[in-house]
């Protein structure tokens, strides 16, 4: 027993020292609950429900922000790092060893919880220390209780969903996909007014309705004793055995099954194969249309860029307006919800897929030395950047489409009146955005920092850009910095460009001069900086000692 | 007409001299194998030849360009296959193929470089499918899409089976065969002794022999092996005295001596004397693998000797 303990304790060890190497999981599952909640709670204000007992907006906000910590970490990344431990071997390899699959799994798990834990209790703590949230003694024993069984709940389901899915990718994308839209519907992300029945109906369907209202009604002062609903209970360990269920089943079919299951595509050969394509020079046109054609390619065969960057964004614009009473709420600049979300959206949409997909999908290319091998073809530099640049555009401008079908559907959205200026403000934005992303890029040694350099900046900024939250009054020296990066530009220009009563051309120079500005600085970064290969650390160690020159880096 | 031409090449990284004063040239149409042990400086040479470094001293010209300056021009005449590079998995070995012949002005049909490299089975599978030994010629596929007069291979068939080793091998050939020049780097060797025209030996940066392998065994000074097995009623002390060295492993013999007529005479003449046939009786050479161990040993020595002073 004893040294079974033992062992869980290494592997709970092990994989917590993994979790806090990978900067994404630690961005994505503490730093933006925490996140969230600071924003939130400044940005909707933070004022004083109840002047006799002090209670404060914050204390209601704090349990959904806590119990979405508790999911990130337990259902996303749990799925996640084991769907990479697959995907990479390492579990292949701990099978081999005589480590019992149960202390393989506790030890993933037991972090995994540790991990949801730390969230709450940060944003908990955060809570009573700056927003005056109190907490109950009386109902502190429930709260445990419940963190307990949800953490339990979602890590089973979280074995579920990736002993299901086929990659790493697929597996970040679905999960999610299913976290995000149900914290809308699980009153997460609700600040104002009731949503919809239907939403709430679905809502109580899962299990993360459940443990948003046991914790909320434990933190609610309006209520008395001691916070142990058995229904709300009852519903999250149901479907925590259903998960252990699935995960089970999933995991005994798991050991059987082929390493990598080839598909057998048996797509017709082109007859171009057959013969050489050509017996001249490419033309640097020619060159720069394929680039583009691959890194389309590249982005769209990637499901969690997919996700991310196009279904994600037109989730958004179905969902917010609906929760904050429908898209076709007028605000007070005369605009609706529903079209101001569908413009800011869209720029969202062409920031992630511009800033973050696409330059970290050629900073993985660095990493394997897939670009090192294209450098010694006749490839120009030129040709290979303007074709991703512009393959970003290309998906940014699909997402923009998609986000007007959708807003029309639902909110009868139609095409802005000043429409050639929405396009031409959209494609500055998105240029802007990409050139950004390859100077960030190119400072940046490895994709994986890479990935939480631009989800870093680019997440936080969205609070403070209209881009999640519009309307909210910042303290001066926020709105100083929101107005100094390209994204509040980006999302001003925008709602200008696709306002109803525009006036003029609907072009907003200021803002676009902005864009154009962070652009020629990102060009010369990337000029200054790119390079196609990867410094090898022990190298890159040398070359910082003082008097010695840095290695070339074969060019450029 | 000489394709490359290296003279006084260095290179160092930080104070550690890679390459050390190389001189190097290479005819049209040869394929040479450089060998040497690990971290000797191969790779460094390849790839300040291929264009990816910068050379401290030195002037290199491949082609009659300088790597570092013929840029577009320079790179679609030639073909590089890296010792390690991966690819985009999300990727078919048909898309990536047709991707890279997309770069070149003379591109091979893609059907051809496929079947060149025997990865039809594969061709339109996922990369992240392929197992080692296919990603590998996927790599030798997009090192010669583009048809190139020069190609470096660095380590080309590490990781393969014996007979993927051998089909590589017809593909150099038969690459040869169609004109190109060909530079490979490899720790195999038998490939060396198989595909070239020419063995370059480098340690420390710097080249310890060069020349056909023939010539590389026979001017390398070492002693011809003469070997067979001790007769079941004869000690070791009986034989007659003969070479320059013995050495018994179980009744094994091997005698290493640089007179090998007069010796197998004495040999012969000694065990025909008494009537005992000797058994595995065989008079060798010493293989390429004997030179090469001979002359990195060697070179590591006189490191030795320098550090010591």
């Amino acid at each position: 027993m004893r040294r079974d303990g033992g062992i869980l304790l290494r592997q709970v060890r092990h994989e917590l020292a993994s979790l806090r190497r990978n900067p994404v999981t630690l961005i994505l599952s503490i730093g933006f609950p925490l996140l969230f909640f600071i924003l939130i709670a400044a940005l909707v204000g933070n004022e004083t429900l109840d002047s006799r007992n002090g209670v404060r907006l914050a204390q209601f906000l704090a349990p959904g922000f806590a119990s979405f910590g508790v999911v990130m970490a337990t259902f996303s990344f749990l799925a996640f790092g084991f769907a990479v431990a697959r995907s990479t071997g390492v579990l292949k390899r701990q099978n081999g060893t005589p480590l019992q699959p149960w202390a393989l799994l506790g030890g993933r798990i037991g972090a995994a919880l540790i991990l949801g834990l730390t969230a709450t209790v940060l944003v908990i703590a955060t809570g009573v220390v700056f927003y005056d949230v109190q907490l109950f003694a009386r109902t502190l024993p429930a709260v445990i209780v419940t963190l307990v069984i949800s953490a339990a709940t979602f890590s089973a389901l979280g074995l579920a969903v990736a002993v299901l899915l086929p990659t790493p990718q697929a597996t970040l994308a679905v999960t999610n996909g299913i976290v995000i839209p149900l914290s809308f519907f699980s009153d997460i992300f609700l600040f104002s007014g009731s949503p919809p029945a239907w939403m709430s109906t679905i809502g109580w369907l899962f299990p993360l309705k459940h443990l948003v209202n046991l914790f909320g009604d434990a933190l609610n002062p309006h209520l008395t004793g001691n916070g142990f609903q058995l229904d709300h209970l009852a519903a999250i360990l149901a479907w925590g055995v259903a998960g252990a269920l699935v995960a089970a089943w999933g995991l005994r079919r798991e050991r059987d099954r082929a390493t990598a299951a080839a598909r057998p595509s048996r797509r017709r050969t082109p007859a171009a194969d057959a013969t050489p394509r050509r017996t001249t020079s490419p033309s640097v046109l020619a060159l720069v249309g394929s680039q583009i054609g691959h890194a389309n390619t590249v982005l769209w065969r990637n499901s969690s860029s997919v996700f991310f960057a196009v279904v994600f964004p037109v989730l958004l614009v179905a969902i917010i307006p609906t929760v904050n009473g429908g898209g076709d709420v007028v605000m007070s600049d005369g605009q609706t919800l529903g079209a101001f979300f569908a413009a800011t959206m869209a720029v969202y949409g062409a920031a992630v897929t511009a800033y973050v997909n696409m330059p970290q999908g050629l900073a993985e290319a660095r990493d394997l030395g897939v670009l090192k091998r294209v450098h010694g073809s006749p490839l120009p530099t030129v040709a290979m950047l303007v074709g991703r640049v512009a393959a970003a555009l290309v998906v940014a401008l699909l997402t923009l489409a998609a986000i007007y079908t959708v807003a029309g559907f639902m909110y009868g959205v139609g095409i802005p009146p000043a429409w050639p200026a929405m396009l031409l403000t959209f494609v500055a934005a998105t240029i802007c955005f990409a050139v950004l992303g390859l100077a960030v890029m190119s400072l940046i040694r490895s994709a994986e920092a890479v990935i939480g350099v631009a989800l870093g900046t680019l997440l936080p900024l969205c609070f403070i850009s209209d881009v999640f939250v519009n309307g909210a009054a910042f303290p001066p020296w926020l709105d100083h910095i929101s107005w100094f990066f390209p994204l509040r530009h980006a999302t001003g220009a925008m709602t200008t460009a696709t306002s109803t009563n525009v006036v003029g051309s609907g072009l907003s120079w200021d803002h676009l001069g902005a864009m154009l500005a962070w652009t020629l600085v990102g060009l010369i970064v990337v000029a200054w900086r790119f390079s196609w290969v990867n410094l090898e650390p022990s190298r890159r160690r040398r070359s910082a000692k003082p008097g010695v020159a840095p290695l070339a880096q074969g060019g450029v | 007409m000489p394709v490359v031409v290296v003279e006084g090449l260095r290179k160092s990284y930080g104070g550690v001299a890679a390459v050390d004063g190389l001189d190097l040239t290479i005819q049209s149409g040869e394929v040479i194998a450089l060998l040497g042990p690990n971290g000797a400086g191969k790779t460094t040479t390849v790839e300040i030849l291929e264009g990816y470094r910068k050379p401290d001293a030195g002037t290199v010209s491949v082609l009659g360009m300088n790597p570092q300056t013929g840029g577009r021009a320079f790179r679609e005449r030639i073909g590089v296959v890296l010792q390690e590079a991966g690819f985009e998995e999300q990727f078919s070995p048909r898309e990536l193929i047709r991707l890279h012949a997309g770069y070149y002005p003379h591109p091979r049909a893609v059907d051809d470089v496929i079947s060149l490299v025997g990865l039809e089975e594969k061709a339109d599978a996922r990369v992240r499918t392929l197992s080692g030994g296919q990603r590998r010629r996927l790599d030798l596929a997009l090192g010669i899409v583009g048809g190139p007069e020069m190609l470096f291979l660095d380590e080309p068939t590490t990781g393969f089976d014996p007979s993927a080793r051998r089909k590589a091998w017809d593909l150099v050939d038969r690459l040869r065969d169609l004109g190109a020049t060909i530079l490979l780097t490899t720790h195999y060797l038998d490939e060396a002794e198989h595909l070239a025209d020419r063995v370059v030996v480098i340690d420390h940066g710097r080249i310890v022999a060069q020349g056909t392998p023939e010539q590389l065994t026979a001017s390398a000074g070492l002693a011809t092996v003469i070997s067979f097995r001790l007769p079941e009623n004869v000690a070791a002390g009986d034989l007659p005295l003969i070479g320059e060295d013995l050495r018994m492993a179980g009744t094994l013999v091997e005698v290493r001596t640089r007179s090998a007529t007069t010796d197998v005479n004495t040999l012969a003449a000694w065990a025909v004397g008494r009537g005992i046939e000797l058994e595995s009786l065989t008079l060798a050479r010493p293989s390429l693998e004997d030179v090469y161990l001979d002359l990195v040993k060697e070179s590591a020595e006189g490191e030795e000797v320098q550090v010591g002073s």
